[in-house]
């Protein structure tokens, strides 16, 4: 962990060409999705590689803005 | 000198990656109950026969509602991490109401996140309740905690979170539950008092001993349908074939979307179950059913 803290997201980001979101994720151990749509939301969760073991939360609307959200949290297989 | 409002009374939990505290996002009411444990100690030596009790032990109890539900998976993970945390209460400011005060009566102990219960119900915003229970002494806050605020605001609908049920204990489930209406996700810690000679002062210090976690969803019953076959969802008659084989079957609990609501989304939890009870109601109303799913082993965070 301490190794990839020592990288910056965007670093991350270009070695892996990966979304800075699941930079993020994998730097801080949690990320909030944020789209327009439920549809975005569910091509963002899926662009997530597969060996990240993540918990999501449930997905919200902000009553003001209309935009969705989403928790990412990494966590432990069983 | 002005009243408190229960507003700015907040319960916080420390992050222990941002080195801070943290509110309990959209928290709607938190209760903190101080427990001091008694015991007679009038004899036959005391004139008079009123009770003298004096404090044994103590302990500290906290329940907190809220409104966010975006942390659910992480909940169901800290909550079966079997460690506790640290958490205090204080007032907060009344300018963004997340910045704590260090006020007199702010405390700071550790907690188990020991039950939990979030709610996902039809047209209605999704509600959770947590609540910790403390192991070892409760401090006076000797500094003004340093707070990271958060950003709230989402509400979930709870008919976009969903029961999809198998047949069987192999296959992962692809059927919702038809007709849906209600649906809980509660998990429990058992705590046990490990206190013993050794332990300095009164404070009771506990361990984590059983996790236990189920499932209650609720339904409509459809009128002579057959619906696992029509709509490719779980109905009433093959909940009743589950109950009757007395098998776990997988489960998951996952975020819809589409048609009908039954596109399967990012997934919250998932897991084996049993059926523990059902019960269908007749009114003169209409007729529902409620399933009460117990865990069967470990559930998985996500997928």
């Amino acid at each position: 962990m301490n190794k990839t803290k020592e990288k910056t997201i965007d670093e991350q980001n270009q070695e892996q060409n990966q979304p800075a979101y699941v930079a993020e994720l994998l730097l801080n151990g949690t990320v909030t999705l944020t789209a327009n749509t439920r549809e975005e939301l569910a091509e963002m969760v899926d662009n997530i590689p597969a060996e990240c073991h993540y918990g999501a939360g449930a997905v919200g609307r902000h009553p003001e803005t209309g935009l969705y959200s989403l928790r990412i949290d990494l966590t432990t297989k069983d | 000198m002005a009243t408190l409002k229960g507003k700015n009374f907040r319960i916080l939990t420390y992050d222990t990656t941002a080195s801070k505290y943290k509110v309990v996002g959209m928290a709607t009411s938190c209760t903190v109950t101080h427990q001091s444990n008694t015991e007679n100690a009038n004899h036959k030596d005391i004139v008079g026969i009123a009770q003298l009790p004096t404090v044994v032990s103590q302990s500290c109890n906290i329940s907190v509602e809220s409104l966010s539900v975006a942390d659910v998976g992480a909940m169901l993970t800290a909550i079966k991490s079997l460690t506790p945390f640290t958490l205090i209460w204080d007032e907060t400011s009344t300018t963004d109401n997340q910045t704590a005060l260090g006020a007199t009566f702010a405390r700071r102990g550790q907690f188990f996140l020991n039950d939990c219960t979030f709610q996902f119900d039809n047209r209605t915003n999704s509600t959770k309740s947590l609540q910790f229970s403390s192991t070892g002494a409760i401090e006076v806050l000797d500094t003004t905690p340093t707070v990271e605020t958060i950003t709230t605001g989402a509400f979930t609908k709870g008919e976009n979170v969903r029961l999809f049920l198998g047949s069987d204990n192999t296959a992962t489930p692809s059927r919702v539950v038809a007709g849906a209406r209600t649906l809980s996700i509660h998990c429990s810690l058992t705590l046990e008092d490990a206190t013993s000679k050794d332990t300095d002062g009164n404070w009771i210090v506990q361990e984590a001993t059983e996790l236990a976690w189920d499932i209650s969803s609720g339904a409509l019953v459809r009128s002579g349908d057959n619906i696992t076959s029509s709509v490719q969802a779980q109905g009433l008659a093959e909940i009743e074939a589950i109950k009757e084989a007395g098998n776990p079957v997988k489960c998951l609990v996952a975020n819809t979307s589409g048609a009908n609501n039954r596109t399967l989304g990012a997934i919250i939890l998932s897991g084996s179950v049993i059926v523990s009870q059902l019960t269908i109601n007749g009114p003169l109303g209409t007729a529902d059913y409620t399933t009460q799913l117990n865990g069967y082993g470990p559930y998985t965070v996500g997928a």
